[in-house]
């Protein structure tokens, strides 16, 4: 369904229409080469020998005989690494171990062979020896002065404070606050494809296939740990089996770099899942303390939002992490009065990174879970009070006070759910319960931003050629990670061009190729890197109208024309424009928070069935409102709506990677859950639909923000099925069956 | 290097037996191997073509074969094993199931196995085969601990005999998700009840709450001869609470596992 204001005639001849992914028949008859199948003539086997202690020091490290083992190319160590640190934040993590170990499976030396089992066997013959120090586990405990330092800078890796107004006097004054601490547990990101690729050295050159988020950003790692200019490496990273912010970061790149130019042949590194699982990025454990004060008409009077991060062993994207939880930690509502305390710690567990959602998930779980407390309080109904304080167009934010831009629809999203027949009937359809099964219905709903926010001078390139044929090929900005953006571009350009989508070649993900557009994250993609296209393809009309050709346009013509006068070739760039009205905030806030102008939103409703005797649930339905400007790709959207429930929904209710004292214990797939074909339950998207004055014909990105809604709606659904309050996740059998025993009692 | 045989007859595997691991569908050992666990010799059992046929129902006994697929099992049952069926629905996923085998599943001797509870709970023997012959083992004796059978080197799983139930039987498991789930607890049961409500010939089993399958009799003897009132479901749960031994691991805490093997009692009496 699709509702919203947007006028009928803007919806053009490719816009607006349902497109299959540009690869989804190669990907599902198995034509597709994936870069971890790659194999070049002569090519080696990289193997990456990993230390098995999550906290100590490197003391012995002997190759000697795993340099003799049969097969063995090279076996290169931290002194082989011409700058041996890196970090896309904060520089605090080396290429290879030199003397600290801070995680479990930190790397200590690279291996190539001729086979794969000579590789591994040689990995195995590298002789470490390690002293264990005591891990650093909890991110309380982190900040103690006695606790083992991670980092010369303690273990404080970054603390974000804001106040807008006195809080402390708004919730004195409240009619209820609600003081809740709340606990949310590290998510892996389970892609299908591990990561991996294959590199190359010829001439000085290196050509690295990797899948990768940021081709741009995983070249400057590469140029920078090796010591040699960026335009001597080429990154080409598609297509890729899964990304989610798994992909954005981490030193394989590099290690396939050390390794090719060490052998000066092909290498080819694949990561096991258990390497994946032990080393990997993770989302973020948070404990939130939310202080949330409404009045007697359950206005929201102040939030105080206080955040302690398990950033894990390296900074990766903490810092910016913690920047989007603040600003989304008042939730898509309106208040006067908030503030934020953030401080991400240094800790021997798993690495805190990039994921999908980016620090909202967490900071929403608590602020929607605090409403419902409070609406039970001042006995209203959660959603109502979820209604009156929703943000509309044109409001001061609730932390920052700039100005919402004129595109957000929040309200017509919570509008499309309240209206949605499983909220509607959900009275009739509790009362059907039967068997051990209870049944519950609830609502969650969310907002994030779209691209890095203000300040950060969020940009993204295309290059457009036409042929003297009249072709269209088109490089395409931030890559295709697995979210079909490429056909969301060929959509844009076929129409900003009055062409057919069949007409444009998009090409995307080769630094070769593409202008730098940064990362396939932020939900910026279709929206910077779409305005990128579709400036390329307005210039390129601008080109063609000073021909004077007559219509309807010969293409080849004008191509011919073009290339006569040397105009072929079309470079764009496309600034995403910051917050307009800033609000109370200065020019140093920008910087410091990076505020968004434009948010999407989302707004779900589930309803579950929970077993009385065991706390198991079952998930029967999830209908999702997103507020999505207008969707250029509908059934893009409606499959990132559908996948972000999906993880949404193993986040709230099974995923759970768990560590003792640094060590993972949930390191395969046999004990870390997530969702089964059998754990799906009916989905329904709702289009939510408007236009967005920045956006490529009026869109937004979402393929974040409909993650955030899941396990708030599913937490809510609990509470209205057994009265019980959820506030650490996941809301697993055994935590589940403890609260109603608990509530029983 | 793993060396492999592949016996294709009854008659080579009686000559190759004993020297190497046996391997059926290979879901759970191969797993174990990549995890590391040394396995230098297999028998691979599932090109044998003169095995008993997957079901043969003969006077109130199932005979099943310890060989074929549990798909299969379970097409060639056709609803006689409520229990056994339950369990299958929520074994692994389809696709195990048409690798995995009930002799896998036995001899591999994990305490949450989720085939083993209904047959314990249903007095089913195995026949066990042997350079001696055969001979017949309870299935509650089969297992003497984790990955520890009453199996000799040179034995193999050829049949499960399972009596049909005379009146219900039935399985419930706890998992952390749908499918694909490995335990937290599973209980199978059996029992008749007489014209007044009582229960007769109660037998419980319950997965991953002891080091093997374990009986409740604590709860058994609650429940016999008795109809279960309210009082007697509290004393039964209460008892089977009392009969098991489980464990903390990463899927549950002890706690969680001892609480709810009672509560999924009370859900099995209740609806």
């Amino acid at each position: 369904m699709v509702i919203g204001d947007v006028d009928a005639p803007t919806l053009t001849r490719s816009v607006g229409r349902a497109m299959p992914a540009r690869d989804a028949v190669d990907v599902a008859t198995g034509a597709l080469e994936f870069l971890t199948d790659k194999t070049l003539p002569d090519m080696v086997h990289g193997k990456i020998v990993r230390v098995d202690i999550p906290h100590g020091r490197l003391v012995g490290l002997d190759t000697t005989a795993a340099r003799a083992m049969p097969g063995v190319v090279a076996v290169l160590t931290a002194s082989d690494v011409p700058r041996n640190i890196q970090g896309v934040v904060v520089p605090d993590r080396p290429v290879l171990i030199d003397g600290r170990i801070r995680q479990l499976g930190d790397p200590v030396a690279l291996v190539a062979a001729e086979t794969l089992a000579e590789a591994e066997a040689a990995a195995a013959a590298v002789s470490v020896e390690l002293e264990p120090l005591p891990a650093v586990s909890d991110p309380q405990l982190a900040l103690d002065p006695e606790s083992p330092r991670l980092h010369q800078g303690g273990n404080l890796l970054m603390e974000l404070h804001h106040e807008r107004g006195d809080v402390e006097t708004a919730l004195a004054n409240a009619a209820v606050v609600v003081d809740e601490v709340f606990h949310t547990q590290a998510q892996e990101h389970v892609c299908l494809e591990p990561g991996g690729g294959v590199g190359v050295y010829t001439n000085g050159l290196f050509t690295i296939w990797i899948g990768t988020q940021y081709p741009g950003g995983t070249q400057q790692d590469v140029s920078w740990a090796l010591g040699v200019e960026p335009d001597d490496v080429r990154i080409i990273s598609t297509p890729m089996g899964g990304a989610f912010g798994a992909k954005v970061d981490g030193p394989v790149a590099i290690f396939l770099a050390l390794l090719a130019k060490a052998t000066e042949r092909p290498v080819r590194i694949v990561l096991t899942r258990e390497e994946v699982m032990n080393t990997g990025t993770k989302r973020h454990p948070f404990r939130v303390h939310t202080r949330l004060g409404l009045d007697a008409e359950g206005g929201i009077v102040a939030v105080a939002t206080d955040a302690l991060v398990d950033a894990g062993p390296y900074a990766s994207f903490s810092p910016a992490v913690l920047k989007v939880s603040g600003e989304t930690s008042t939730g898509p509502y309106r208040t006067e009065t908030a503030s934020f305390r953030g401080r991400a710690v240094y800790t021997n567990n798993g690495n805190g990174g990039g994921f999908r959602g980016y620090g909202v998930p967490q900071v929403a779980f608590a602020i929607e879970t605090a409403i419902l407390e409070g609406a039970r309080r001042l006995g209203l109904d959660a959603v109502e009070v979820k209604r009156r304080n929703m943000l509309r167009p044109g409001d001061p934010h609730g932390l920052y006070g700039h100005i919402v831009g004129p595109s957000f629809r929040a309200t017509e999203a919570l509008d499309a759910i309240v209206g949605h027949p499983w909220w509607r009937d959900r009275e009739e359809w509790k009362q059907q319960a039967s068997g051990p099964w209870l049944r519950g219905t609830g609502i969650g709903a969310a907002l994030k931003g779209c691209g890095y926010g203000s300040g950060r001078g969020d940009h993204a390139g295309a290059r457009l050629a036409i042929g003297t044929d009249g072709s269209i090929t088109i490089w395409a900005g931030p890559n295709h990670s697995g979210t079909g953006v490429d056909a969301a571009y060929a959509q844009v350009a076929a129409d900003t061009l009055g062409r057919p989508y069949e007409d444009i070649d998009i090409r995307v993900g080769d630094t070769e190729l593409v202008p730098e557009s940064g990362s396939s994250a932020a939900s910026r993609s279709l929206y910077v890197g779409g305005s990128a296209v579709m400036t390329a393809c307005r210039e390129l009309m601008a080109r063609i109208d000073e021909l004077g050709l007559e219509a309807p346009i010969d293409w080849a013509e004008a191509g011919r024309r073009l290339a006569e006068a040397g105009r072929a070739l079309v470079e764009a760039t496309f600034v995403a424009p910051d917050v307009e009205d800033l609000g109370p905030l200065s020019a140093a806030d920008v910087e410091r928070y990076s505020p968004h102008r434009v948010y999407g939103s989302a707004v779900q409703v589930a309803r579950i069935e929970i077993n009385r005797y065991t706390g198991e649930i079952a998930v029967r339905g999830v209908a999702c409102a997103v507020d999505c400007g207008v969707a250029v790709n509908p059934a893009g959207v409606i499959g990132q709506t559908e996948g972000g429930i999906i993880q949404g929904l193993g986040w709230a209710l099974m995923e759970d990677f768990k560590y003792e004292d640094g060590v993972p214990q949930t390191k395969s797939l046999e004990t870390y859950l997530i969702p089964t074909a059998g754990d799906i339950p009916e989905l329904d998207t709702i289009l939510v639909e408007s236009e967005e004055e920045s956006g490529p014909f009026g869109a937004k990105g979402i393929a974040e923000v409909v993650l955030v809604p899941t396990a708030p709606a599913i937490v809510a659904a609990i509470h209205d099925a057994t009265g019980v309050t959820v506030d650490r996740l996941p809301a697993s059998p055994e935590a589940v069956y403890r609260l109603m025993r608990e509530s029983a009692a | 290097m793993v060396e492999l045989a592949t016996p294709t007859t009854i008659e080579e595997l009686r000559a190759l037996a004993g020297s190497g691991r046996l391997i059926a569908g290979g879901t759970d050992i191969l797993v174990q191997m990549r995890d590391g666990r040394d396995e230098p010799s297999l028998i691979d059992v599932s090109n044998i073509a003169d095995g008993a046929p997957a079901v043969v129902i003969t006077a109130g006994v199932a005979e099943l074969s310890a060989m074929a697929p549990i798909s299969a099992i379970v097409s060639g049952l056709a609803g006689r094993l409520p229990a056994v069926a339950a369990s299958a629905r929520l074994f692994g996923s389809l696709q195990i199931r048409n690798r995995a085998t009930f002799g896998g599943n036995l001899a591999n001797a994990s305490p949450a196995a989720d085939m083993v509870p209904p047959l314990v709970a249903a007095a089913a023997h195995v026949v066990v085969e042997g350079p001696g012959g055969s001979r017949q083992v309870p299935v509650a004796e089969l297992a003497t601990g984790p990955g520890r059978t009453a199996l000799g080197p040179d034995e193999w799983i050829s049949l499960i005999r399972v009596p049909l139930p005379e009146g219900e039987d039935g399985f419930l498991k706890l998992g952390g998700r749908s499918a694909m789930a490995i335990s937290i607890v599973s209980l199978a049961w059996r029992w008749s009840r007489d014209e007044d409500g009582a229960l007769r010939g109660v037998r419980l089993a319950l997965g991953a709450v002891a080091p093997t399958v374990v009986r409740a009799p604590g709860a058994e003897a609650a429940l016999e001869g008795r109809a279960p009132s309210d009082d007697v479901v509290v004393a039964a749960v209460e008892a089977l609470r009392g009969d098991i031994a489980p464990i903390d691991d990463v899927r549950a805490s002890a706690w969680y596992r001892r609480e709810v093997a009672g509560d999924l009692l009370r859900e099995a009496l209740e609806t």
